[in-house]
């Protein structure tokens, strides 16, 4: 990344000043810890309430044991053995205690030494070296912490004869006020800290990966345009996991949307006919949801003036709805017929209304079907003539012959939306309602099967196997289709 | 213009070769109905259009319906609309008998 690149020669230039470095920094791999930066706020309110109890006038010391401690946990076990050590010994009188205390931390120092901070040798200027090479380590802080973290550096090197008056200190502060300072906490802020941290880096992964994924969509958006008008005819749509329009973009996000909203009115229509709401305010509801529906025709007639092959080839369907796409959509006359299965009992007028209904839209269906079978004719005659020479001219045509796909996509929604209009219609409002239902149980049902048939297990099974997971099928549809019993 | 239109109970003004009048003429024929259909070249389009506006400015006063366009059918001397408007009133079950008031349908 390139922000990346230049943080990094930023931090090279300020290599000898870590702490002036107060911008965000993505997670460095080089490190050998991830968690590198102790010095963050929660670690400084700790040691303010550290302070608060001890008392003494160097809480940050107070505070660095453990602090420190924390820091490299890849080191857990030793810095468990000397938080055990120099906490829970409150209860230990301080001259033994601190001895443990102090014999821990120089036994690790020996150990530690060139990589830790905790092992305090009493040689300054290891300490310094190696407090140094800690604050190198831990680049992503405030930039509060600088002044902050000044004193316990000055402090640490002065820290082998300061240890054991402050942990005396702090265990003595330890038998009074157990309840901050007992392991347990101690334990939990850290590990709080910790996953406030990971989110934290997570966070910042994320959002750098979608903006380089912003900047490169936007990058292959001005290629394909210039490609485009220097004549070039870019094929492979949105199939092979290619590069998706931004009008197709913008239309599947507001599908999604729309397809939220679509399980609200859902609710809101079952919740009313379990209600036993008036008609009147039944019918409140199914304005609502014809208007939603209205809603999703006009998205899609804007959808359709920037990429009609996104809509006309289903991408923005599931795979299971692509299978019976229709002119960019449902099929009016096959919504009709599962209607009319469960929407028993009907009146004479409205069995009426429902046949001519599927009558006049499988007509218009038909109608359609053969205006676009005649276009795609006109389009593979252009294609299939014409010679070298004026090839140029007949693309051109074929691309004005392309425009006509919008109309139809658009006359077929319209013949959608005509149809769910005078469904409204003929049947009453409580019928209108279970109508509704049944439809999204049904789509939602189909986008489910979509899922479900790509979580399918693969693997070859033989005999018992194939036959129990038929039978795992069955039951599912089985239970799905006593569900659809409800109405 | 006006005569035509207004001799013929109905009457489709469509694109040649266009194959959304294609679809208007199917949905009419489906019923039954002959319409009389002019075929308009490209370079006619624009001045056939324009006579659609001084036909609907002098029989209609509405000026909230969308701009003319092609195809337009005409039914009883009236501009009905487009492939939209005769495919919402084929649903709803107004076509057929508009058909049969402006005598194009015997049935």
């Amino acid at each position: 990344m390139a922000s990346h690149r230049i943080e990094e020669s930023a931090l090279s230039d300020f290599g000898h000043i870590p702490y002036a470095v107060p911008h965000m920094i993505h997670p460095p791999t080089t490190f050998t810890n991830q968690e590198g930066s102790a010095f963050d706020f929660g670690e400084l309110e700790e040691a303010i309430v550290l302070q608060a109890v001890n008392e003494t006038k160097q809480p940050l010391y107070a505070g660095r044991p453990a602090a420190t401690l924390e820091m490299f946990p890849s080191w857990p076990m030793r810095f468990h053995h000397t938080i055990r050590g120099s906490s829970k010994s409150g209860e230990e009188s301080t001259d033994s205690g601190s001895a443990v205390h102090t014999l821990s931390s120089r036994g690790e120092g020996s150990r530690l030494e060139p990589e830790s901070p905790v092992g305090r040798k009493t040689d300054s200027s290891s300490d310094h070296r190696v407090i140094d090479q800690m604050h190198h380590l831990q680049l992503p802080q405030q930039i509060d912490m600088a002044s902050g973290s000044d004193s316990p550096r000055t402090g640490m090197s002065q820290a082998q004869p300061v240890a054991k008056p402050t942990s005396e200190k702090r265990r003595g502060a330890g038998s009074n006020s157990e309840r901050l300072l007992d392991a347990k906490t101690l334990r939990r802020l850290a590990q709080n800290r910790e996953a406030a941290k990971k989110s934290r880096i997570r966070k910042k992964v994320y959002v750098q990966q979608l903006e380089s994924s912003r900047i490169r969509l936007s990058q292959l958006e001005q290629d394909l345009q210039r490609a485009r008008s220097q004549g070039f005819f870019v094929g492979g749509g949105g199939g092979a996991g290619g590069n998706i329009s931004s009008g197709a973009a913008i239309f599947d996000m507001e599908y999604t949307r729309w397809l939220d909203d679509d399980h609200r009115h859902m609710s809101e229509i079952r919740t009313a006919l379990q209600a036993h709401l008036s008609d009147g305010d039944l019918r409140v509801i199914l304005d609502g949801y014809i208007a939603h529906y209205d809603e999703i025709f006009r998205l899609k007639g804007d959808a359709a003036k920037s990429d009609v092959f996104h809509l006309i080839t289903g991408m923005w369907t599931t795979p299971a709805e692509r299978c019976f796409l229709w002119m960019g959509g449902f099929r009016p006359s096959e919504l009709i017929k599962m209607l009319t299965a469960q929407l028993d009992p009907l009146t004479e007028q409205q069995l009426m209304g429902i046949y001519s209904l599927q009558r006049s839209t499988e007509q218009a269906e038909e109608a359609l079907s053969q205006g676009l079978e005649q276009l795609q004719q006109s389009l593979t005659d252009t294609l299939a003539s014409g010679s070298v020479n004026d090839s140029m001219h007949h693309m051109a045509v074929a691309l004005g012959k392309l425009t006509n796909l919008e109309g139809f996509v658009r006359q077929a929604d319209n013949l959608r939306q005509q149809t769910l209009h005078q469904l409204h219609r003929v049947l009453t409002v409580r019928q209108t309602a279970r109508c509704f239902l049944v439809i999204g149980e049904y789509y939602g049902r189909l986008r489910a099967l979509s899922s479900l048939w790509a979580s399918r297990p693969r693997e070859i099974l033989i005999g018992d196997d194939i036959s129990c997971q038929t039978t795992t099928d069955l039951q599912m549809v089985q239970s799905s289709q006593n569900h659809f019993s409800n109405f | 213009m006006i005569k035509l239109v207004a001799e013929n109970p109905v009457v489709v003004f469509a694109r040649s070769g266009c194959c959304m009048c294609h679809v208007v003429k199917l949905l009419l024929h489906g019923h039954g109905v002959n319409p009389t259909i002019f075929d308009i070249n490209e370079e006619n389009e624009a001045a056939v259009l324009e006579e659609f506006s001084k036909i609907i400015d002098k029989l209609e006063e509405k000026s909230d319906r969308p701009p003319p366009s092609f195809p337009a059918v005409f039914v009883g001397g009236n501009l009905f609309g487009g492939l939209e408007e005769v495919m919402a009133a084929h649903i709803t079950g107004e076509l057929v008998p508009l058909l049969r008031k402006v005598g194009a349908l015997w049935l």
